[in-house]
């Protein structure tokens, strides 16, 4: 073992609730460092709370009063003595303001340093800064667009269909297409005045439409010393309103010359900004195989599973380490991913009813588990109220495989025991993607799940057998167990209390 | 034993006899089917149905239905009483109650108690989960009643309006 000047923390506290906040619980068990949890009201029996070491309640279920609430997460960490803080995702993972206020209380924040989040989090800023580095970008303007006589000479300029968007934006708000010049202005002032009251602020750009477009990023890591490494790539076309639902690695649709290119340009984009930590390099890339940086997310991703499958390195762990100011264990020949691996995002929506979302409590819930490359990242257990007020994320489940089609049959195992009672899931709709020709011979990009006509699964006529069948047994168990009831009750109690004991344990 | 059940509208007839213990002889029409019975839970059974696998959860939703989850789907199985009550077959109904599946907000109501609606147009907006959706009236006809007023949580079964 080589030895460092740098020690590893003893205790953390996880800013973060759901499936994420229970991953890097269990990172911090494995490397014998005390892990705290923070949560809500509606969180008190939550997964991450039940196996933290400490719990410390925030406030409210509304997000401003306990996850989002800077003030009480730092106050949680002094109290705890947690000499850093890991963000998870979503929340205060990209808020630059938190990386402040952890630095100002002397805590460790488990992310990169606040300028480089900033600058990503600004898409004019990144890309202008992205674009003098040589990084390929999205043919477009460079600027904020000023006013509508700006607009024409920038829009033909670029060449139609175009999209106009939000500079501050995200999750498809403020983003308009235009096929045609006719429609441009109309479009202009939509896209303006959905900015102003989603961001409070109206700056919009010009952007080259992809034609059947992949979106496909890649994982790097970077150390404080100025090592930055790429760890392959994840492709995220599967989507349905610019939000994930199964990812993959490495990607059908790039060869492994483009797959070092792309890793070399994230090593560059990453390096040019002084970023630390682990983070993700977003690529757009269309039909001809040219690829076009879109943004940098600053944090570790929903998806990281996939990655740590095929290369065997936890980037948890590796966070951890780069926050302690470890530099990394292994130089980019290293990196050597092996096998196939997928997530599925097992979200609590009805996948059958416009994906609405399906909260309460769970009956039952059978994990899928067993074998050789499959993992289950969750964050509910049965009994568990899912709350109505987060993102209905209920967990990820992952398998790796030799080959692509091994690792979607394991899937496809693997769904088929896992079984959620009392609310929906998208599970059954899984079963139907991955089994769709299209997906099933790597040929898709984001259009995929938008086309996809949702097929709801029957109840085939050998379940509703077995449904009546279990139907009738109940009935028979309920009725046999009342006349034994009426039976014994005549006779002493005592014999009353221990038939009844000895047949709870027959039935 | 003799029972009836309803399954979408249809009937079954079942009739049960024990062979042995936890071994039951179900004929349902006009076949008969061997069921061995292993209880693992409170409403938990593995069914061995002419020795093929079966993993069941039978709950008694209230007095008239069961619901059996079997390979992730929910069956719900009504006992015969329950069309008894409601008078047999399911008329198109003049009055219905329209509840929630999800617990969640009331963000908005779109129409007033009285107005007229037609069938498929939105009567409130429920948030849950970070989204709004809309509620739409199953029929056309009136809004008699609005259960919750903006603002207020309904759970879930919750009754958001009356249609008739």
């Amino acid at each position: 073992m080589e030895t460092f000047p740098y020690k590893m923390f003893k205790k953390i506290l996880i800013a973060n609730r759901g499936e994420i906040a229970v991953r890097i619980i269990r990172a911090c068990r494995e490397m014998d460092i005390i892990p705290v949890a923070v949560f809500s009201d509606a969180d008190s029996q939550a997964l991450h709370v039940r196996l933290a070491e400490e719990a410390y309640h925030l406030g409210s279920a509304k997000p401003s009063e306990s996850y989002l609430n800077i003030e009480r997460i730092i106050t949680a960490a002094k109290t705890s003595r947690a000499e850093a803080i890991h963000p998870g995702y979503g929340f205060l993972a990209e808020n630059s303001q938190f990386v402040s206020a952890c630095e100002k209380a002397g805590i460790v924040f488990i992310g990169p340093p606040s300028h480089p989040m900033e600058l990503m989090g600004r898409k004019t800023a990144s890309r202008q800064r992205m674009h003098e580095v040589g990084v390929p970008i999205i043919p477009g303007t460079l600027e904020n667009i000023q006013n509508e006589e700006e607009l024409l000479p920038a829009a033909r300029q670029i060449g139609y269909p175009l999209l106009l968007k939000a500079s501050s934006g995200g999750g498809g708000k403020g983003l308009r297409q235009v096929t045609r010049e006719a429609d441009l202005i109309s479009a202009f002032r939509l896209a303006q005045s959905e900015s102003q009251s989603s961001f409070d602020d109206s700056s919009i750009y010009l952007e080259k439409y992809m034609e059947e477009p992949h979106h496909i990023e890649v994982q790097i890591l970077a150390d404080s010393q100025g090592h930055t490494v790429y760890l392959g790539e994840r492709e995220c076309s599967v989507q349905r309103r610019y939000q994930k639902v199964l990812e993959e690695t490495p990607s059908p649709f790039i060869d492994d010359k483009l797959r070092e290119r792309m890793g070399q340009i994230a090593v560059k984009a990453a390096a040019a900004v002084g970023y630390v930590n682990a983070g993700t390099v977003e690529f757009i890339v269309d039909k001809h195989k040219n690829f076009y940086f879109m943004e940098m997310n600053t944090r570790l991703q929903v998806e990281h599973p996939v990655t740590e499958m095929v290369t065997g390195i936890d980037l948890v762990k590796c966070q951890l380490e780069i926050a302690a100011g470890f530099p990394l264990r292994f130089t980019q020949a290293d990196i050597k991913p092996k096998g196939h691996a997928l997530e599925c995002r097992i979200y609590a929506e009805d996948p059958y009813n416009n994906f609405m979302p399906s909260p309460g409590r769970i009956i039952r819930l059978h994990p899928p588990s067993g074998g050789l490359g499959i993992r289950y990242d969750n964050g509910a257990y049965g009994g568990y109220k899912v709350p109505l007020e987060y993102d209905p994320l209920l967990s990820k489940l992952i398998t790796w495989g030799e080959t692509r089609p091994e690792a979607i049959h394991r899937m496809l195992r693997a769904l088929s025991e896992y079984q959620v009672y009392g609310i929906k899931t998208i599970i059954p709709f899984f079963k139907q993607i991955l089994m769709h020709p299209q997906f099933f011979n790597g040929n898709y990009n984001t259009h995929f799940l938008t086309e996809l006509k949702q097929e709801e699964e029957k109840i085939t006529p050998e379940e509703q057998q077995i449904a009546l069948i279990a139907a009738g047994i109940k009935s028979y168990n309920l009725s046999r167990a009342a006349s034994s009831f009426r039976e014994i009750s005549r006779k002493s109690n005592w014999k009353y209390q221990g038939r009844l004991k000895s047949l709870n344990n027959r039935i | 034993m003799n029972i009836s059940f309803w399954y979408q509208d249809k009937e079954y007839k079942l009739t049960l006899h024990e062979k042995a213990e936890n071994n039951i002889q179900v004929s349902l029409g006009d076949e008969e089917r061997d069921v061995i019975v292993g209880k693992v839970g409170a409403d938990e059974y593995i069914l061995k149905v002419d020795d093929k696998v079966y993993n069941v959860i039978i709950t008694t939703e209230n007095s008239n239905t069961y619901a059996v989850y079997l390979n992730g789907k929910c069956i719900q199985i009504e006992k015969k009483s329950a069309h008894k009550l409601l008078g047999g077959k399911h008329a198109p109904s003049r009055k219905q109650d329209i509840t929630t599946s999800m617990p969640g907000q009331i963000v908005k109501i779109l129409l007033e108690e009285g107005a007229p609606v037609k069938a498929g147009q939105a009567v409130l907006i429920l948030e849950a989960m970070k989204m709004q959706n809309e509620i739409k009236s199953p029929q056309s006809g009136r809004v008699v009643k609005i259960g919750p007023e903006v603002g207020d949580s309904v759970e879930a079964g919750g009754l958001l309006f009356t249609v008739e």
